[in-house]
């Protein structure tokens, strides 16, 4: 099996209302997905999104690089052998690992599906039945996050991650209004990302 | 220096060696992961196995993924005991729509592990086509 055509794109989706962390706030979320087609007709696909200010480099970075040299680095390889095609893109570049997780997830996901198994099988197999997720939020007065962690434990959510990283004493009203609201039972992380 | 609060590392992990170097420095209780931030499942399985060696525990979670990515980590985070509960790949609840046919619903909090094959998500090429821009070549 060789990969035959790899598509990259760039796909902007707006987002629910703005999302504040200590970098920046931001209402649009700019992707690269990317569809690896091989031998046959398999198909695999891939999808990161860069943070600006968290992530090494941009998404116009990230979209150039797979553009330009890593997904034309890749045709004629056999995506079933993921570590040969790491063996071409790790040192195409230095970093840039994002761009080259996009290429690499589609290869994942195409020797998966060729195999028949979900990528958790792929993997070695799933250790888990169910999956839990934290409820986000994010710099936000006292009032306005209490109100929004509430609503996620309404919903079923048991812990949260509350942004921080906006002015220690506000940041400190912040988690202690979330606790004082939600109780004992509930797990808090707090995120100052690098602010 | 102790804190009573376990102390959680991101930004600074990368690479295996960026792992190891925080392990050596014993710097952190817990070390956050993501298939994209560490260049793929193959990686970031190998780096959630040694930080699992070290005694370190580990989340998982991209906060603003695709439907693509977002799965992609819950099925990562499946794999691993050491993978504490509270997955932060909740980019399905933030976006407004998605490149995916299926937008994964998490409203409640939890689902129920996913079956493929694969990712077992396919692309919906009219939402790329509506949401697509094109960088423009560097001057």
């Amino acid at each position: 099996m060789k990969i035959e055509r790899v598509e990259v794109f760039g796909v902007a989706v707006p987002l629910i209302g703005e999302y504040k962390n200590a970098y920046k706030s931001k209402s649009i979320q700019k992707s690269a997905v990317v569809r690896i087609t091989a031998t046959g007709g398999a198909v695999g696909v891939g999808n990161i999104d860069p943070s600006p200010g968290y992530s090494k480099e941009t998404i116009e970075q990230c979209l150039d690089m797979l553009e330009r040299k890593l997904a034309p680095s890749v045709i004629g390889l056999d995506p079933t052998n993921v570590h040969r095609v790491l063996e071409t893109i790790n040192p195409a570049v230095e970093g840039f690992y994002d761009a080259k997780a996009a290429i690499e997830m589609a290869c994942v996901d195409l020797s998966a599906h060729v195999s028949g198994v979900p990528v958790h099988a792929y993997l070695g197999g799933a250790e888990k039945d169910e999956l839990l997720f934290n409820a986000w939020i994010g710099i936000l007065p006292p009032d306005e996050a209490v109100k929004e962690t509430m609503g996620w434990k309404s919903r079923g959510f048991r812990s949260a991650k509350i942004k921080v990283g906006g002015g220690i004493e506000a940041d400190r009203d912040r988690v202690k209004a979330v606790r004082a609201a939600v109780g004992p039972d509930f797990n808090i992380r707090i995120d100052a990302n690098a602010g | 220096m102790r804190v009573g609060v376990p102390v959680m590392a991101d930004e600074s992990v990368l690479d295996h060696a960026s792992l190891i170097n925080i392990i050596r420095h014993d710097a952190a209780d817990i070390v956050k992961v993501k298939v994209m931030k560490q260049g793929g499942f193959l990686n970031t399985r190998r780096m959630i196995a040694t930080v699992e060696a070290a005694g370190i525990r580990c989340v998982v979670g991209h906060g603003f993924g695709l439907g693509v990515n977002t799965m992609a980590e819950i099925m990562l985070a499946a794999t691993s005991k050491n993978v504490i509960d509270g997955l932060e790949c909740v980019g399905p609840l933030k976006t407004s729509d998605d490149i995916v046919t299926h937008k994964l619903d998490i409203s409640s909090g939890r689902i129920a592990l996913p079956g493929g094959p694969g990712l077992g998500v396919t692309l919906d090429d009219a939402k790329i086509a509506q949401y697509r821009f094109e960088v423009k070549a560097a001057a």
